[in-house]
């Protein structure tokens, strides 16, 4: 889904509340963790919530798939509301960074306790304007920005000193900065395009903070993987038909040593692809709820899709297991699925928060 | 009706023997309704009527005169900021509001928006509860809200003028007319708001910010008496809205919306000896612009123009039977940022008939067919009737099919909109009793409403918002009405309102109360008048409400005032008030986490003369 539909929406089609989707209960508190690092060793789920509804929240799920417990920001720092859409994390040895967009801020947290540290920027401030996704590079993060949606020109990467977490420069982009990847001291951030279709990835050098390259592929680049070799792959969705100018999806191999592209792949003109993920030699991705599977030596896309009928807001692959979100009709409680990639399986489902749109995993916290 | 054709008639029997304008042609205290159907083939219904005295109480919004005088639960994203009604337990699309006999729901989203009315303008404000959709069209399915202009041949000169200031920076001045001479009628009311809205948040170091609002209304009426068989009437009313939005407890708003309402209507009413004929003819437009980022000159832009013809003939057949029947006609032309610039063309036909069985029973049936260019609307029909018992007793009925047009978002919406929908379709049945003894009057009705077919926007498989004709609700309920007048020797009044609903409104796929519609609401009101002094204070209690995820707490809140009147020479009356909204200075949210404003203070000065 394209935030410009659900933002449009929310604004004029249901200005007013129609009242007419149903609740799904309370939400479900967890037990509070019995000792300091409760949420480490399991998967988190960062849950946007509704636009405008300030609902956001986080889910924790063990690993071994036994434990499920939503909202552990609320519960680890005894809140109720803290955040509008919550867009993602990053991580940072035992920082996690939680990107708020409609909040304007980063709720800086334990990442294993979730206890809050620190907050930079906030509603009515000025260090962020529609904040989407952080990294991490040179001891420094980088955090996109749309600014204005509707402003095609003020699109920024603001970087983060982390040790005062301020914002120490924003870097002016181009159109809908969205997600970002490194590659040692460089910061490969796709601009998607935000409200509109923009074409490329541009590379921000971690030393200059400045723009060093820009590579261009399709229209929507919506995501980034790094493979073993060090290639840098982009997916472009390209532009969908109800923007009555379809053009065709792309994948794309970048050979980050010069930052050129070394091979194309064309999808047919009514397939919009999403949702990269990578693990060992294998790249994953989404055509109309379909997911595909890609080695990455193949010449050609794959033909055959291995798991069909999902529906995921996010997507990821992690020790031969596949994790999609699940948003639902984007106002009640959203699911995790967990697929077994050996048969394609699905292994078990999880209802997490409202609009699941980002899955980590929290590895063990150093003692 | 009676009372207008009786108005009409009198007044059109004596205007032909008039020669000169010295003398008062007119001296009944008469009044022309500019909505007949509300009175007349309406028995089965209960219609619950605030007067001026109620609508002077109340503050600057439909909203809040609503919310404290009447069943309808309001959704209010923030004081002044877009308000939405549940009305027994309907959406915000299925409450119609009826302007002088027009439906003015927006063929945008449906819905009306409470703080874009001003009641002060009107004569009147009538809630009529259940189904209307056979009399007025889309969206009166948990009932409608009428706002009636009166027009008074009699000779008159009134003029009035209010200035109010209040917390929170809030300004309002008003000044109104009317005007008759027997054979002319005018009114009209111009009104200005302002206020920068930047209440305090109760129990935060926050405060509203980015709310402030400020509006211009103008209403005119005008009616013109052509002969003895021929009246003109024209009615117009402006909304010029611009406010930003404000945020919520962790948002900060940064947007603006500008809305603009222009409303026309012209009607030429035609007496026979026992037939009415009316035609009319009317153009609406209302226009948004949504700036994202209010200091931007950036913004997206919605409108629809909508040009109505109506033919309206009402005859009675017998001393037991009368006939109304109308035809209607819709062209609505839209533009926007988001929908290109579609056209629909509508037409509807509509016959009622009433039966007057005896003294003590009456009935009404009426069927209506509406035919658009875009889908195909059902056949829908209401059957409603009284029976009463001595003078003190009513038994009310009504059963009827009603609908709820898919709007221009659901069907032009770009991308995503769905030319494939059908209207909404909901069944009803309402059981009233009305007791009544003197200036006491009780009202206990029971109602079951079925919608189906209901509208609901959802990704689809491309990952694009649509909407389909997925769900499907029940709603039953209880609502008691008690209202109570007690003069008190010569210079002494009391007066005491009371409503309370009882309202279950469940999704049938889910079996679970919608969410932002409370069981239990209640309001109070007690007015009290001794000789120049008026005091009132009104009570409101809505219990909690399911909200996405989640439950949002119920609030009691009250607001008090007192006013000081009294009468200077010749005409000149003043009137001075002072109001304190949210006398206990609660915290309450009616949308989850938009605090709504704490204690304040809203003076004014009446004048009349």
């Amino acid at each position: 889904m394209r935030l410009k539909q659900f933002v449009l929406s929310t604004v004029a089609a249901a200005l007013l509340l129609t009242g007419c989707s149903t609740d799904d209960g309370a939400p479900v508190l967890p037990e509070p963790g019995t000792d300091s690092a409760a949420y480490e060793n399991g998967i988190i789920v960062v849950n946007e919530g509704g636009i405008t509804n300030g609902n956001a929240s986080v889910s924790f799920i063990s690993d071994d798939l036994s434990e499920v417990q939503n909202a552990i920001f609320n519960t680890a720092n005894g809140v109720d509301a803290w955040g509008d859409t919550a867009q993602s994390m990053a991580f940072d040895g035992d920082f996690g960074y939680i990107v708020v967009s409609y909040s304007q801020k980063i709720e800086i947290v334990n990442r294993y306790t979730f206890e809050s540290i620190a907050t930079i920027g906030g509603p009515g401030k000025s260090e962020f304007l529609n904040p989407r996704y952080m990294a991490i590079a040179n001891g420094k993060g980088y955090v996109s920005n749309w600014g204005d949606p509707e402003n095609p020109d003020d699109d920024f990467v603001a970087v983060i000193n982390l040790e005062s977490n301020s914002v120490a420069t924003k870097i002016p982009v181009g159109e809908g900065p969205e997600r970002v990847l490194v590659k040692d001291n460089s910061i490969y951030v796709a601009l998607e395009g935000g409200y509109n279709f923009n074409t490329s990835v541009i590379r921000i050098d971690a030393t200059s903070d400045t723009v060093a390259d820009s590579i261009t592929v399709a229209e929507g680049p919506n995501s980034l993987q790094l493979d073993a070799e060090g290639n840098l792959w982009i997916l472009s969705s390209g532009k969908p038909a109800y923007t009555e100018d379809e053009t065709a999806g792309q994948l794309n191999k970048i050979d980050t040593s010069n930052n050129t592209v070394t091979e194309t792949y064309a999808f047919s003109s009514t397939e919009h692809p999403g949702y990269l993920a990578y693990e060992d030699g294998l790249l994953y991705y989404s055509v109309a709820g379909s997911i595909f599977k890609m080695d990455v030596s193949s010449m050609t896309l794959p033909g055959e899709a291995t798991i069909t009928g999902t529906r995921f807001y996010d997507m990821t692959v992690k020790d031969g297991k596949l994790y999609g979100a699940d948003a639902k009709d984007f106002a009640s409680k959203g699911a995790l699925e967990i697929y077994d990639l050996s048969d394609n399986s699905l292994v078990t489902t999880k209802e997490v928060g409202i609009n699941p749109g980002a899955i980590y995993f929290n590895g063990s916290a150093v003692k | 009706m009676k009372r207008a054709i009786t108005a009409i008639a009198f007044l059109l029997s004596i205007s032909g023997h008039v020669s000169a304008q010295d003398k008062p042609l007119w001296e009944l205290d008469e009044v022309v309704v500019s909505d007949t159907r509300l009175k007349n083939y309406t028995e089965g219904h209960k219609l619950s009527r605030l007067k001026d005295s109620t609508i002077q109480r109340s503050g600057t919004f439909l909203t809040a005169l609503l919310a404290f005088n009447s069943n309808l639960y309001f959704k209010e994203n923030g004081f002044g900021m877009v308000s939405s009604p549940a009305f027994r337990g309907t959406n915000a699309s299925h409450t119609a509001v009826i302007w002088n006999g027009i439906n003015i729901n927006s063929p945008l989203n449906g819905q009306v928006d409470f703080n874009t009315i001003n009641p002060f303008n009107y004569s009147s404000v009538d809630i009529r509860s259940g189904g209307g959709s056979v009399q007025f069209g889309t969206g009166a399915i948990g009932g409608s809200v009428h706002l009636n202009n009166d027009l008074r041949f009699e000779t008159h000169f009134d003029n009035r003028i209010l200035a109010g200031y209040g917390s929170f920076d809030t300004k309002k001045v008003n000044y109104g007319q009317n005007f008759g001479n027997g054979r002319w009628s005018h009114n009209f009311g111009i009104n200005y708001t302002t206020s920068d809205n930047d209440y305090k948040y109760l129990e935060t170091d926050n405060r509203n910010r980015n709310g402030e609002f400020q509006n211009v209304t103008l209403n005119f009426n005008a009616g013109y008496v052509l002969s003895d068989k021929n009246l003109l009437r024209l009615y117009h009313q402006s909304f010029i809205g611009d406010r930003n939005l404000s945020g919520n407890l962790v948002t900060q708003g940064r947007s603006r919306y500008e809305d603009n309402h222009y409303r026309t209507q012209l009607e030429w009413v035609s007496l026979g000896k026992t037939s009415t004929s009316k035609l009319k003819l009317a153009y609406l437009y209302e226009g948004f612009n949504y700036f994202e980022n209010k200091d931007s000159a950036i913004f997206s832009e919605g409108n629809v123009t909508t040009l109505l013809a109506r033919y309206a003939y009402d005859i009675k057949l017998s001393d037991a039977f009368r006939l109304n029947s109308f035809l209607e006609y819709n062209h609505f032309k839209g533009g926007g940022s988001s929908f290109g610039d579609p056209q629909r063309n509508d037409v509807s036909l509509t016959a009622l008939l009433k039966h007057e069985v005896s003294e003590v029973f009456v009935y009404n049936f009426g069927l209506r067919k509406d035919f658009s260019s875009d889908f195909s609307s059902p056949l829908v029909f209401s059957l409603d009737g009284e029976y009463t018992v001595g003078d003190h007793y009513g038994l009310q009925l009504s059963a009827s099919r009603n609908f709820r047009m898919p709007t221009f978002n659901d069907f032009y919406w770009k991308p995503g909109g769905n030319l494939d929908l059908v209207p909404e379709s909901s069944y009803q049945i309402d059981l009233g009793q009305r007791l009544e003894f003197g200036a006491a009057r009780f009202n206990l009705n029971g109602y079951y409403i079925a919608t189906d077919d209901m509208i609901r926007w959802l990704p689809n498989g491309s990952d694009i918002w649509s909407p389909s004709n997925i769900d499907a609700v029940r709603i039953y309920g209880l609502e008691g009405e008690l209202a109570l007048a007690y003069p008190i020797q010569r210079k002494q009044n009391i007066e005491f309102k009371a409503n309370y609903a009882y309202t279950v409104s469940e999704d049938l796929a889910t079996d679970k109360q919608l969410i932002y519609v409370p069981f239990h609401k209640a309001n109070a009101s007690i007015a009290y008048n001794l000789s120049h002094v008026g005091l009132f204070y009104q009570h409101l209690y809505t219990g909690p409400v399911s909200i996405i995820g989640g439950e949002l707490e119920g609030y009691q809140v009250a607001n008090a005032g007192i006013t000081y009147s009294q009468k200077l020479k010749g005409k000149l009356q003043y009137s001075l008030g002072l109001t304190l909204n949210n006398l206990f200075n609660t915290y309450y949210e009616n949308v989850a986490l938009r605090p709504m404003p704490n204690r304040n203070i809203q003076t004014q000065l009446l004048l009349n003369f």
